[in-house]
């Protein structure tokens, strides 16, 4: 009775809330789209500017909740059934069942099934679309997906892995009504893939399982998005609960389900989904001055840049008092990374000595001026499931000082030694080192670290400046090569690794599975991601033991052990998490929430949270 | 002058083989590549970057590329750009084309008439105050840096006074009422301006022909200009997509202006120039010495004569139109050829990049031609 009283208020409260909806909000982009075509957008042309406006009119079977990004249903009904080991004709697989929502529908009332589920994961696999359709149906993991009935799939994979929940679970979803044509007339051209990517008839009519669809396209000019009336979850609840639960309660669809424990206790957050506004104007400029302008002047409501602001442009948005600043940091990180095929990176305590000597707090906050955000793992602190808070990097919480002693010791324990000793007196650098010699008793040569130049990245730049500086002081050779992003780029990675140490970044995603692949055996090959070229067994056992979970308690665990691998034995030192500014205007419109990671703008708010921003009347 | 005509034609044919060559080897040897792209987003796997350079066909040898893009490029087929795949090259060129002409070919008319007309002047007032200010003027607005231009520009007009859009070339407002398409309205004025220019030059002919008396030609001509003119702008008046095309000739305002201001000084100056020289010719004394009006000694004798440099910037100008302005499409947010040909190079789409460049390539070569041609016509001396 209670739990009833509680739906009808609630009921009441999003009504009221839904009464009040309508209004355009304008957003502004960067750049232009370049396709509608789903498949190009998955596939060559995956850019943040083609999602934002349109990526949203699909679906997938899981996604994620809103600022706890933990893993949940959205048009699958509850979670998939534990993988049970078959074997067909020979072949071992691992099947598990997903049963779908039923009632869901397309914008144009035809209902979602298996059908649609079925034939956006054969199209892309069949065709072999490139691009994140490999990503995300990987031909190594996926077999077949097969439906059961209407609403009941069978998934078959080749092994236990977490790229199933993450990849292909969160695999888009399409119509299969409209693309079936077009995929008919794909499998009798020369080269289907192109077929299917190239066409763009009709794309504006292509039906909608989102709240928005894409109702016009002035190339060059803006993209109009119109809300979706019969949105099946408009009104859909998300309850988070500080015990770690989510509920959901869909009106339309008659569910209330809640998942990782009991709807009760402290709620953190509620969200309501709209869409609350009738339609939404991306507006395309070329350049950040011109869409500051448009903001300022009220043309446009929120910018949408996947980097953000720039921080030159704070000041010139804070003149406006309806201008609101939003600082999140950035889903990624930027790091250092030693080639172990090198002497003397090849050598453990030469790396660890370097990480002791790199102050991230100090360049962060006082050199950088807090334009940027220190970081030691590889897991960022905002992606709280998955971030290890017990690690703890080389030299925390010492003076510079005591991270030049550490870092003297830690070589001379290893049997470096100097031509000249660097001297430390009285808590000051008297004497400053030169003339590193390694434990074979040869001078060690210069050491190059390759770094964007400042007018690329002004903070990679004055860190690796200051790095040089602090090797250079205990006598450890290091030049810093500040150079453009390309060159280094094409020396790490086409040159078959050919730098002895750079400095760059990485975008990166929930599900950390970059863990395994940016050091894992398997790709210390040409043009693979393994850049320093780490190996480890240990590791990689752990690694593959994470990734091979489905079960992400245990999977965590996996990945706790294999960062301490890595913070161990520092083939990378993570140096920074970038800000994400972003500025909206405040006395137009209004977001859900503006604290998270990676900015309003990101995939896991939904690309600026259409269905949840709202007009202020 | 057919004899003439067919050598240049060949020459262009030659240079063009070289300077599409040049285009490809120069984009391939830009540091990084479509793979430096990729590679720096670790959500493709190797597979999913290998099979996107397939697609792109990069899996190539440099030199079968080139062999293949030779050929494609003289068979008209641009290929498929990589960063708009798989979208033809021709497609993303003839969308962003008619942009370009249209901004550029205005700015660089109206910038080639005010330059014409008041170096003309300047040269003919030599030593008067007015002179030396509009020179002085002339030559900061030339040598100025051209985005703090845009900025006062854009500020002063568009946020200040608030009477010009700020940037983009149309208002979504009004346009998300209307299915047109914005393409098919630059076309439409693009189509307008070629009939007044064809009236123009029609009349001007007819006039040459039918009347030796230069009061008849000047009647014939600025009335057939007029004519044309006012039944233009009515039947955009009257016509139900005349409010779109005024939305974008609106939105025009600003950068045209913006072009015109650091171009006509180019003109003017070199009109100037060759005005003070002309005038110290024995020929002028002459006229002068016939008793000839000021006027007419200045527009027919020395002006005649001394635009030929000026008339020879204006025609390689109009060549350049199609490369458009990387400066003014960016800060005006006119996404034109200027843009495509900078975010293609930025994206490694060596396609769109050479397509682009290719373009503006032939587009000069035949504006050489046109000048030597054009050269022939107004200067009797000169001839093939």
């Amino acid at each position: 009775m209670k739990r009833f009283l509680s739906l009808v208020l609630v009921g009441i409260v999003v009504v009221g809330i839904l009464a009040f909806a309508g209004g355009t909000a304008n957003y502004a982009l960067l750049s232009d789209v370049t396709t509608l075509n789903i498949w190009s957008m998955l596939g060559p042309n995956a850019t943040a500017w083609n999602f934002y406006p349109a990526l949203g009119k699909y679906g997938s079977l899981y996604s994620m909740s809103d600022l706890t990004y933990q893993v949940v249903p959205a048009l699958a009904d509850g979670f998939w059934s534990p993988l049970e080991k078959v074997t067909e004709d020979g072949t071992t697989m691992y099947v598990t069942t997903v049963k779908l929502l039923k009632g869901v529908t397309w914008s144009d009332g035809t209902p979602f099934t298996a059908d649609d589920v079925v034939f956006s994961y054969e199209v892309p696999f069949k065709l072999q679309m490139p691009g994140n359709w490999m990503s995300n149906i990987p031909p190594d993991l996926f077999v077949k997906v097969v439906k059961v009935d209407d609403y009941t799939v069978k998934f078959y994979i080749t092994h236990p892995s977490g790229n199933f929940i993450y990849s292909i679970l969160m695999s888009v979803i399409v119509q299969k009504k409209f693309w079936e044509p077009v995929y008919e007339a794909a499998l009798s051209q020369k080269d289907p893939a192109q077929y299917m990517m190239s066409y763009d008839n009709n794309l504006l009519s292509e039906p909608s399982i989102g709240g928005f669809t894409v109702s016009q396209w002035q190339k060059g000019a803006y993209l109009l998005d119109k809300a979706i009336p019969n949105y099946t979850f408009k009104g859909q609840q998300e309850i988070e609960y500080a015990n770690g639960a989510v509920q959901y309660v869909i009106p339309s669809l008659n569910q209330d389900n809640t998942y990782y424990g009991t709807a009760e206790g402290t709620v953190n957050n509620k969200f309501v989904t709209g869409p609350y506004v009738d339609s939404i104007i991306y507006r395309i400029y070329q350049n950040q001055t011109a869409a500051v302008s448009a903001l300022l002047k009220g043309e446009v409501d929120y910018i949408l840049n996947p980097n953000g602001l720039q921080k030159g442009f704070v000041q010139q948005l804070q003149t406006n008092p309806n201008v609101k600043i939003v600082e999140n940091p950035s889903l990624g990180f930027q790091y250092i990374s030693f080639n172990m095929r090198r002497y003397p990176m090849s050598l453990k305590p030469f790396r660890v000595a370097i990480a002791y000597l790199i102050d991230r707090d100090l360049l962060a906050n006082k050199i950088l001026g807090g334009n940027t955000n220190p970081l030691s793992s590889l897991v960022p602190p905002g992606n709280k499931f998955w971030y290890d808070p017990d690690l703890k990097a080389y030299g925390e919480g010492m003076t510079t000082i005591e991270r030049y002693q550490a870092a003297i010791k830690t070589l001379k324990d290893a049997g470096f030694s100097w031509l000249i000793e660097p001297k430390i007196q009285n808590g000051q650098l008297v004497q400053r080192g030169q003339g590193l010699i390694g434990p074979d008793g040869k001078l060690v040569k210069q050491i190059t670290m390759m770094a964007p130049s400042a007018g690329y990245d002004p903070i990679r730049s004055t860190a690796a400046l200051w790095v040089e500086k602090w090797a250079n002081d205990i006598g450890i050779p290091l030049y810093a090569d500040l150079t453009s992003f390309n060159n280094i780029v094409d020396a790490v990675f086409n040159q078959n690794f050919n730098f002895d140490m750079y400095i760059l970044g990485w975008g990166i995603t929930i599900y950390p599975d970059y863990i395994y692949e940016f050091f894992s055996s398997d790709q210390n090959v040409p043009g693979g991601f393994n850049a320093p070229g780490y190996s480890n067994p240990d590791f990689e056992k752990v690694a593959k033991a994470f990734l091979d979970s489905t079960d992400m308690n245990v999977a965590r665990q996996y990945a706790f052990k294999a960062e301490e691998y890595l913070n161990a034995d520092v083939p990378y030192i993570v140096l920074f998490a970038p800000t994400v500014i972003e500025g909206y205007r405040a006395d137009k419109i209004s977001f859900a929430y503006t604290k998270c990671l990676d900015g309003i703008q990101s995939g896991y708010s939904g690309y600026g949270e259409p269905t949840y921003v709202q007009v202020i009347q | 002058m057919l004899k003439y005509i067919g050598n240049r034609i060949l020459q262009i044919a030659i240079l063009l083989v070289i300077y599409v060559a040049i285009v490809f080897f120069m984009l391939h040897a830009m540091p990084g590549g479509i793979k430096t792209l990729l590679i720096s987003n670790p959500k493709l796997t190797p597979q999913a970057q290998e099979s996107i350079i397939r697609a792109f066909g990069l899996n190539q040898p440099l030199w079968l590329q080139f062999v293949d893009y030779m050929k494609n490029v003289f068979t008209l087929n641009l290929g498929i750009s990589f960063s708009y795949y798989p979208t033809p090259v021709w497609n993303i060129i003839a969308e962003r084309l008619p942009r370009t002409v249209l901004l550029f070919t205005v700015a660089t008319l109206i910038a080639f008439f005010v330059g014409f007309a008041s170096g003309k002047s300047l040269a003919w007032n030599r030593g008067k105050t007015t002179e030396y200010v509009s020179t002085v003027v002339g030559i900061i607005t030339y040598t100025i840096f051209t985005p703090l231009l845009i900025f006062v520009v854009i500020w002063f007009f568009g946020s200040f006074l608030g009477i010009f859009p700020l940037n983009q070339f149309l208002n979504p407002d009004l346009w998300i009422h209307t299915r047109l398409n914005a393409q098919v309205i630059f076309l439409y004025i693009l189509m307008t301006m070629l009939i007044i220019g064809a009236v123009m030059l029609i009349s001007y002919i007819m006039a040459l022909r039918f009347s030796h008396k230069v009061m008849t030609r000047k009647m014939i001509f600025y009335l057939s200009t007029v004519i044309s003119v006012v039944f233009s702008v009515f039947f955009w008046w009257v016509s139900p997509v005349g409010i779109y095309a005024a939305d974008i000739l609106w939105h025009m305002v600003l950068p045209v202006m913006t072009v015109t201001i650091i171009s006509y000084a180019g003109n003017m100056l070199v009109m100037r120039d060759s005005m003070l020289e002309t005038i110290k010719e024995d020929f002028i004394t002459t006229a002068r010495a016939k008793g000839l009006p000021d006027k007419v000694v200045r527009d027919k004798h020395a002006a005649r004569t001394a635009m030929l440099p000026v008339v020879t910037n204006f025609v390689l100008s109009l060549g350049f139109v199609v490369s458009g302005g990387v400066i003014t499409e960016s800060l005006f947010s006119w996404p034109g050829m200027g843009m495509t040909l900078l975010d293609s190079t930025l994206a490694k789409d060596y396609p769109l990049a050479a397509g682009a460049l290719i373009f503006t390539g032939i587009f000069v070569l035949i504006a050489h031609l046109v000048v030597d041609i054009v050269y022939a016509f107004l200067d009797p001396r000169i001839r093939y």
